[in-house]
């Protein structure tokens, strides 16, 4: 049955909820991506499947935000092991390229929402 | 020496300030007046207008509800060709294209491109205009902003942070590289009387600058200000400049960047493509400049270098007036300023004046093509490549 941008959402918050990051995968071309559409943006293709994440990924890049009145943060983009990109913050951390992280949830006031933390024990990139 | 019925720029004016007390109307009024004066055109004459707008630049409203009727109705124009595009800094270089056609398709005689706005309107709701969602719940930036509106960023800030960062990792690109391109153009601002910033600037001043998104620094990022530029493509007017549209090519990209097979390459490497024009007949290059980024990605991305060589090109050129590659040859936005947070304005004003001659100062001698680069959109979406010149 085709996807509702409804349904995708629902099912995103149901597994944010539980602490699961989730994506789209095409099963056309076997694209896949995390920003929620009812049809494949590389094929078209309205055959999609939604998927549960590992949560582990590496970041692909980052810088850290100097703004007035807020904390630094870390902003970046991550990439998960299953290959889709998404941008997000990364906690408390001094990053690099290639770094080791996992996700976790945090109550925002969209509810839960992914965020990444680095991987301690993980070797150091590169 | 005018040839029959030829679609030529006819007259143009800027208007730029830090921060104009009045409103937005009224410099786009002074500002249009002037351009319409310096073309000889009779202003009821006028019978065509391309503009674009972005929240918050127009006095800090988020929408102007018909906007192009309100443009028209505060300056008295009463058109038969209307067109509102929104590609952020590249839609002055499209405003061109598409007056030339339409005023050879005989849609319009005499087409006005206005672009513009106050930059200190959104600057004092402490907002980007792409983070204006803060200002007002009413706008949204992507079709995704569930998903992304919760983190903190600094865009545009951060996102060419991202790609910054990227570029040093895969390529070794180093800060003060960055910080030289930045160097280089400021010494092409010297001697620009326009140009807002004209004291000498050094690579340690750059890298001394405040840290905003690492890597990038303040004096690597354009500072938004109030200021409108229009262009007004004529058939026929006496006053026509000999100055026509020799190659073009527009890149619109759908993918948000962590979509894209890497973020280090800009839609430019598409748009530079399809106007496919041979780089040795350029006289002076004059690229986006919202950051000292954004321009070494467009060097790499219309061929001046390869992938990753940015870094070595801004070593190794000269890019004043006088040099083996004039580059933002008035010192560009960086030290102009970006009127309404899209300066696609500033960099083909620089063309225009180059080309007619009067880029006095710091004029590129004998310049007879000008190869001008626009990028916009949120996060990078857009890119228009325009080269001007004498018509062939
Ligand atoms: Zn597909």
């Amino acid at each position: 049955m085709k996807l509702t941008l409804n349904g995708i959402m629902e099912y995103y918050r149901s597994h944010f909820d539980r602490g699961v990051l989730c994506f789209i995968r095409c099963d056309d071309c076997s694209n896949v991506f995390y920003y929620p559409r009812d049809g494949c943006p590389r094929c078209g293709s309205v055959s999609l499947t939604l998927c549960e994440s590992s949560g582990r990924g590496t970041v692909f890049s980052y810088t850290k935000v100097h703004r007035k009145g807020v904390p630094d943060a870390v902003y970046a983009i991550v990439e998960l092991d299953e290959g889709f990109r998404l941008y997000t913050n990364i906690e408390n951390s001094e990053p690099s390229v290639g770094s080791h992280v996992e996700v976790f949830m945090r109550e925002t006031n969209r509810g839960k929402m992914p965020f990444f933390r680095m991987i301690k024990d993980s070797p150091d990139p590169q | 020496m005018h040839s029959f019925d030829r679609q030529l720029i006819s007259g143009h004016s800027l208007r730029i300030h830090k921060k104009f007390e009045g409103s937005a109307m009224e410099l786009l009024g002074e500002t249009v007046r002037s351009c319409v004066e310096d073309s000889g055109v009779k202003f009821d004459r006028i019978d065509g207008l391309i503009t674009t707008y972005l929240p918050g630049v127009f006095d800090g409203k988020t929408y102007l509800h018909f906007f192009t009727n309100q443009l028209r109705q505060y300056l008295g124009i009463r058109a038969r060709f209307v067109e509102c595009l929104d590609f952020g800094g590249a839609s002055a270089l499209s405003m061109i294209y598409r007056a030339t056609k339409a005023v050879a398709a005989g849609e319009a005689d005499n087409v006005l491109c206005v672009l513009g706005g106050k930059g200190s309107e959104v600057r004092s709701r402490g907002v980007t205009v792409d983070g204006f969602d803060g200002v007002d719940p009413g706008v949204t930036l992507t079709p995704f902003d569930s998903l992304l509106r919760n983190y903190v960023d600094l865009n545009p800030v951060s996102d060419y942070a991202l790609v910054a960062q990227r570029h040093s990792f895969l390529f070794g690109t180093e800060d003060r590289q960055r910080a030289l391109l930045a160097v280089k153009q400021r010494k092409n601002a010297l001697n620009n009387e326009s140009a807002l910033y004209r004291d000498p600037l050094t690579e340690e001043a750059v890298l001394s600058s405040p840290m905003v998104c690492d890597p990038l620094h303040m004096l690597e990022a354009v500072y938004p200000v109030d200021g409108f530029h229009t262009f007004l493509v004529s058939r026929n007017s006496p006053r026509n400049m000999d100055i026509d549209v020799l190659a073009y090519g527009e890149a619109h990209w759908h993918e948000l960047p962590p979509e894209l097979p890497d973020i280090v390459t800009t839609p430019a490497s598409e748009s530079s493509k399809r106007a496919n024009f041979e780089l040795s007949k350029v006289d002076c290059f004059q690229l986006y400049d919202s950051f000292t980024i954004t321009v070494m990605l467009q060097l790499e991305d219309i061929g001046l270098t390869k992938k990753g060589g940015a870094g070595k090109l801004v070593e190794e050129s000269d890019f004043s007036p006088s040099g083996d590659i004039p580059l933002n040859t008035g010192g560009g936005s960086l030290n102009m300023g970006q009127p309404a947070y899209m300066s696609g304005g500033v960099i083909l004003e620089e063309a225009i004046e180059q080309l007619s001659g009067e880029a006095s100062g710091r004029q590129v001698q004998g310049a007879k093509v000008a190869y001008v680069n626009g990028i916009g959109g949120w996060n990078r979406s857009h890119s228009v490549t325009l080269v001007i010149g004498e018509p062939r």
